[in-house]
């Protein structure tokens, strides 16, 4: 053979070879995403703080320092086999050619043994410097719409690194759907339709998780639009949206509905009779957005939000000194939350004086954010900055003290440089034991990672660097917190709101807001979130527009293509009402005078919180009946808290209780019996207090044959005001 | 001819010679045996939960006998029927939940067939009885002198036959390496195989075959007669393996464990040897009948370290959550408990009066007890101090790999910090140095005492002479 030829064959031989070996595989980018999609480093395997049968990785990953340690160094010569790399016990356990409890992850022909073995072969070697990091992922197609089960549709994940580059990762990625009945996702990013619905299905890959939104419609229907025109922005939304799922809204709700809806939504109580009929009377035809109005302006309204927001801060006032939280405290917490209510002060600068206060608990009301979030004999830094972000963005970082956040982009550099905000407040002792001075000592030392013991300075959640120590962190942090382009928060503002009124927020739990939990209805939170801080975060303004929606005046009855629905707002829902407005709705029913525990008479249920002569650092209610219908014990700061679930014992409690009993024996039958109505008006007037609604014709017989002869004793009436507050019809907002 | 009539009729087995019994293999290569054919099968798939370790359901496939005792549902083979075995019933299995092993594909294909054919040809145990060949046929009587000086020259290798030594692609680290007491001999472990040097001209003299897979541990007896090599495949197999050092040959053979064995053991006399590993039990053998004598079950997580006492009346074991146990090593109970590792043990080493016993491991701590007390006499608690990389704050690995008491008393250990260093009992350091190549996994010291022999990941032994 000539030698041109010969180098020429040689050269061609070796080419690939040679092209393979350069590439130098790196520990952080290509071998530890293959234990994340193999399932090794997952919490039930080897990613358990324990590890598992005598080997630890960190879960998903989040320590890759200690997991090359672990790896290759802790018994050197056992995991990696650098002698004869495919006798590696990492590879015999993996490929399930020696027993192992996780059976076998991978085949040896795959790309991931593969993978491995190529880094075992080039030395087994930890990155040197600085490796590229993944910064995004991203899932496609975003949007995949189905007409018919049984369809597929491969989904592809790419990954963008701080190099720039761009990286296809499908092949090591994890995949799942949030509802695998309505369109389920395989290992490899194929999505099969299942049933009608909307979901998503996720990929995770490294820290980060994108989703796809799948709608599954039947093959063929005969869904027509029924042309309801929306009110405002809020509709044009939510419409949209039920076109594209192939729902109609409701009718809207008639006047009774509506009227008794907003007293109990915006006053915590329903109508009185004079209420509902001056508004029932009313021709206007704005007159429901003229109501909106009235009782936006109304004390009810203040009253109301203060006691919803008090209770979401966790006030209570306590005699117990060291907690800091005593009565007076909690006194001039809620006034000064009740004042800002009533001003409408902007929620931004709301909450920023409360994120910013230094002073004393018992006269300066903001800086309790800082003794009442957390109740603790000291300030604990890292509780309460789970609590606070918990509060006030709806996240839950907490999970990223030990390790990355799973099911979110949060990371412990992250979560442990949000502590750092808070590592220096400090409670002075006052000049009297129930006073502290709350102050933020700048000189305090930031907490260190867990990982690694680095100190991390304070740093906003996403944030790239700490924020300057030139002044109190504070002021960056709420700054930052309550600023137009921070959308957590205003996201977070506007959702709460939102699951005032709906019972359901767009994203439920309206605490655990995170990528894998997205809204039901993305482009209407984004334009609540948008129009609420572009008008200033004005908490009446959201209110007003959400009223006045025609989606919020829908009724709660349901026609043939929304009965399935149960988060798309076509319909309204049966709420049952809040243990402290179903205890207000009672007494304004029956006029009774009831009082509350430590508190002047003429209180109301919305404004009373627990005060107790002992510690508040505890489940407390300090009134019977609120605990029984759910109130929040204010023991923790998840939503949760408040409960919503019929139990036995408030049926008991209604029917027979103490509560009920006193509320009949309030005295108002007699009154009405002692003025000269008739039998009819007496019962028309009842049925118009609890249920906001005159009785039907049917009622009215039946109730008239109970009155019957007696027409002059009060026993017939008891019977019948017992049986209307007993009625679902009065525990619930419809 | 007489051979090939035994050949037909089996039933003459029994009165082979050891040269027609090979030949009735050889013919007869069809016959499927538990100890040939099945027991590699169950090895990889089965005895993990189902062997002597733990017995899920009350099975034990492990030994012929446990196997056919059965477990919690009866006799789980019929000899003569595979369909209406539990065992086949249980690998074939088309509903995945319910198949062994459990979250794993089937068997392949010829696995299960090699299963069938057992129970279909009878279910036989071995060829013959006469190749039924245990541990106990590979043992010996040792001298009453054992445990002394030998009377004449030291043992050192005369004339190995050479081996074949698997090729790989790089050098194994040296993750076991051992000096003779009165020899200029080191042993090394290599990739199924052992490597042996002389100390005075550092070179590498010979090597012997070690098929079990990678030795973890190599002791000489205390006479420098015998090579104690221990370690196996990791997830799979291991053992321990006696040589004699003159001739290479293997003169014992124990243990049969479902991992590699990562610590061991043999005592002066050479009548007991010890071994441990992941399954966290130090098993005990006597050399002479083959047979386990007694285990100690204290430890709560992988024995990684073992070693008897010069004066033959105590066995140290230590484990990888720090646990270290001093037991009586003729009975195997426990006499004194020490604690103070908080890591893993990794090395565990006797003064030569049996009084004082050093310890050392991943918590950085290298250790003196009083043996008699059960107390420390004496501690580093960072004997091989990490350096910290500029801006790195965390917790950095801190381990003492090795260490070795050297006939004047001193302790010499290597560590995590690449350094080989030498220790008085007042803790005072007369040597400190550093080692430029790979990680210095274990250290030993040759029979003068002036000699250091050090061993790294990367496969190289390096010699040292340490000035006094």
């Amino acid at each position: 053979m000539p030698k041109p030829l010969l180098l020429l064959l040689a050269l061609a031989l070796c080419a690939p070879h040679a092209k393979a070996e350069e590439k130098r595989l790196s520990f952080a980018n290509d071998v530890m995403p293959v234990f994340f999609r193999a399932g090794c480093n997952q919490g039930t395997c080897h990613g358990s703080a324990r590890g598992k049968d005598g080997f630890a990785l960190s879960l998903f990953g989040f320590d890759k320092r200690g997991d090359y340690f672990r790896l290759t160094q802790e018994i050197i010569g056992r995991r990696i086999n650098m002698a004869v790399p495919a006798q590696s016990l990492m590879l015999l356990k993996a490929t399930g050619a020696v027993p192992h409890t996780g059976g076998q992850r991978f085949k040896k022909q795959s790309r991931h043994y593969q993978t491995l073995k190529t880094w075992i072969e080039q030395g087994a070697l930890n990155d040197q410097g600085q490796v590229p990091v993944p910064l995004q992922i991203s899932m496609t197609p975003s949007n995949i719409q189905f007409a018919g089960n049984g369809k597929v549709k491969q989904t592809s994940v790419t990954a963008r690194y701080s190099d720039g580059t761009l990286r296809d990762v499908t092949e090591l990625a994890l995949f799942f759907s949030n509802s695998d009945d309505t369109a389920s996702i395989d290992k490899n990013g194929v999505v099969t339709s299942r049933s009608k619905g909307d979901i998503y299905v996720f990929a995770r890959f490294d820290r980060f998780t994108a989703g796809s939104e799948v709608i599954v419609l039947p093959e063929k229907t005969d869904y027509q639009w029924s042309g309801v025109k929306p009110a405002n922005y809020i509709d044009e939304r939510v419409f949209d949206r039920l076109k594209q799922l192939q729902f109609n809204p409701s009718a809207i709700s008639g006047d009774s509905e509506f009227v008794r809806r907003l007293y109990l939504d915006l006053a915590g109580a329903p109508p009185s009779v004079e209420q509902y009929k001056r508004f029932v009377a009313d021709r206007r035809v704005n007159k429901r957005a003229l109501l909106v109005d009235e009782l936006l302006k109304h004390e009810d309204f203040t009253d109301l939000w203060t006691g919803l927001w008090a209770e979401s801060v966790r006030l209570m006032g306590g005699g117990y000194t060291p907690v800091a939280t005593d009565v007076k405290a909690a006194e001039s917490y809620y006034q000064w939350i009740h004042d800002q209510i009533q001003q409408n002060r902007p929620f931004d600068e709301f909450v920023h004086e409360q994120v910013t206060a230094s002073g004393s608990n018992l006269n300066r009301g903001p800086t309790n954010l800082y003794t009442m979030l957390v109740h603790d004999t000291r300030f604990k830094p890292k509780e309460f900055a789970a609590d606070f972000s918990q509060l006030f963005l709806g996240l839950q970082i907490q999970c990223a003290e030990c390790h990355n956040h799973p099911f979110d982009r949060w990371t412990m550099d992250d979560y442990y440089g949000f502590v750092s905000f808070f590592t220096g407040i400090t409670r002075k002792a006052g000049a009297e034991p129930r006073e502290f001075y709350i102050y933020n000592n700048r000189k305090a030392a930031p907490v260190r990672h867990l990982v690694d013991g680095r100190p991390m300075p304070a740093t906003v959640i996403g944030g790239e660097r700490p924020v300057p120590r030139s002044r109190d962190s504070r002021i960056a942090l709420a700054e930052w917190l309550t600023a137009p382009e921070n959308k957590l928060f205003s996201r977070n503002i506007t959702n709460r709101v939102w699951a005032h009124f709906f019972h359901r927020g767009l994203v439920e739990p309206v605490d655990d807001m995170r990528v894998t939990n997205p809204p039901t209805n993305g482009p209407l939170l984004e334009a609540l979130s948008d129009r609420f801080v572009a008008a200033g975060f004005d908490l009446r303004q959201l209110i007003r527009e959400i009223c006045n929606s025609k989606t919020y005046q829908l009724s709660a009855t349901p026609n043939a293509t929304n009965v399935a629905d149960d988060r798309q707002f076509s319909r309204a829902r049966l709420r049952r009402l809040r243990s402290d407005v179903l205890l207000d709705s009672i007494i304004k029913a029956t006029d009774w005078k009831r009082t509350f525990r430590d508190f002047p008479a003429g209180t109301k249920a919305i404004e009373f919180y627990p005060r107790t002569p002992g510690d508040t650092a505890q489940p407390l209610w300090r009134d019977e009946f609120l605990k029984l219908f759910g109130r929040s014990s204010r023991n923790t700061i998840c939503a949760c808290e408040t409960k919503g679930e019929a139990t036995l014992s408030q049926t008991l409690h209604l029917a027979v209780g103490d509560n009920v009993r006193q509320a009949l024996s309030a005295g108002l039958v007699d009154r009405l019996l002692a003025s000269d109505r008739q039998p009819a008006e007496i019962i028309s007037e009842l049925f118009l207090r609890c249920l906001s609604r005159p009785p039907s014709a049917e009622e009215l017989t039946s109730m008239r044959e109970l009155v019957g002869e007696e027409a002059r004793s009060n026993k017939p009436y008891l019977d019948i005001l017992w049986a209307l507050i007993n009625s679902t019809e009065f525990m619930t907002n419809h | 001819m007489h051979h090939c009539r035994t050949i037909r009729a089996t039933g003459w087995i029994t009165l082979l010679t050891a040269l027609s019994a090979q030949m009735t293999v050889a013919a007869d290569s069809k016959v499927v045996t538990y100890a040939d054919d099945v027991k590699p099968i169950l090895r990889q798939y089965c005895l993990k939960c189902h062997g002597n370790d733990e017995q899920n359901a009350d099975l034990n496939l492990q030994s012929y006998a446990t196997l056919m005792a059965g477990g919690a549902a009866g006799m789980v083979v019929k000899a003569g029927r595979p369909q209406a075995s539990i065992l086949y019933q249980a690998i074939t299995n088309t509903d995945a939940a319910a198949r062994m092993p459990p979250k794993s594909p089937p068997l392949p294909a010829k696995h299960v067939a090699i299963i069938s054919a057992w129970i279909e040809t009878g279910l036989r145990e071995s060829k013959s009885s006469q190749a039924l060949r245990t541990q106990q046929t590979l043992t010996f009587r040792p001298t009453a002198t054992a445990a002394q000086k030998p009377a004449g020259p030291p043992a050192m290798p005369q004339k190995l036959p050479p081996i074949k030594v698997t090729a790989t692609r790089r050098p194994l680290g040296i993750l076991a390496l051992a000096t003779s007491p009165w020899a200029p001999l080191a042993a090394a472990s290599g990739y199924e195989h052992i490597r042996l040097f002389h100390t005075e001209t550092e070179q590498e003299i010979g090597q012997l075959p070690y098929p079990d897979g990678i030795p973890h541990v190599l002791k000489f007896s205390s006479n420098g007669a015998l090579l104690l090599a221990a370690g196996g495949k990791p997830g799979h197999s291991g053992s321990l393996r006696l040589y004699d050092v003159r001739s290479g040959s293997v003169i014992g053979k124990f243990g049969d464990e479902l991992d590699t064995v990562i610590a061991a053991g043999i005592s002066p006399d050479q009548k007991i040897v010890a071994l441990g590993g992941p399954g966290r039990v130090v098993k005990a053998y006597s050399t002479q009948s083959g047979k386990q004598i007694y285990q100690i079950t204290r430890h709560t997580d992988w024995v990684t370290a073992i070693a008897f006492s010069p004066d033959g009346k105590q066995i140290a074991s230590g484990d990888r959550a720090g646990n270290l146990y001093l037991s009586s090593a003729r009975g195997g109970g426990i006499l004194l408990s020490l604690v103070n590792h908080k890591a893993a043990v990794r090395s565990l080493a006797w003064r030569s009066d049996s009084r004082l016993l050093a310890s050392a491991g991943d918590d950085g701590r290298l250790i003196w007890w009083n043996t008699q007390t059960g107390f420390v006499a004496m501690q580093n608690t960072s004997a091989h101090p990490p350096t910290r990389p500029p801006g790195f704050a965390g917790k950095l690995p801190n381990g003492v790999l090795s260490l070795a008491f050297r006939r004047d008393g001193l302790v010499v250990s290597t560590g995590r910090d690449n350094h080989i260093r030498t220790w008085k009992t007042n803790s005072q350091q007369p040597h400190s140095m550093p080692l430029s190549s790979g990680t210095p996994i274990q250290v030993a010291v040759g029979h003068k005492g002036k000699k250091h022999v050090v061993g790294d990941s990367l496969g190289i032994v390096h010699f040292w002479t340490l000035d006094q």
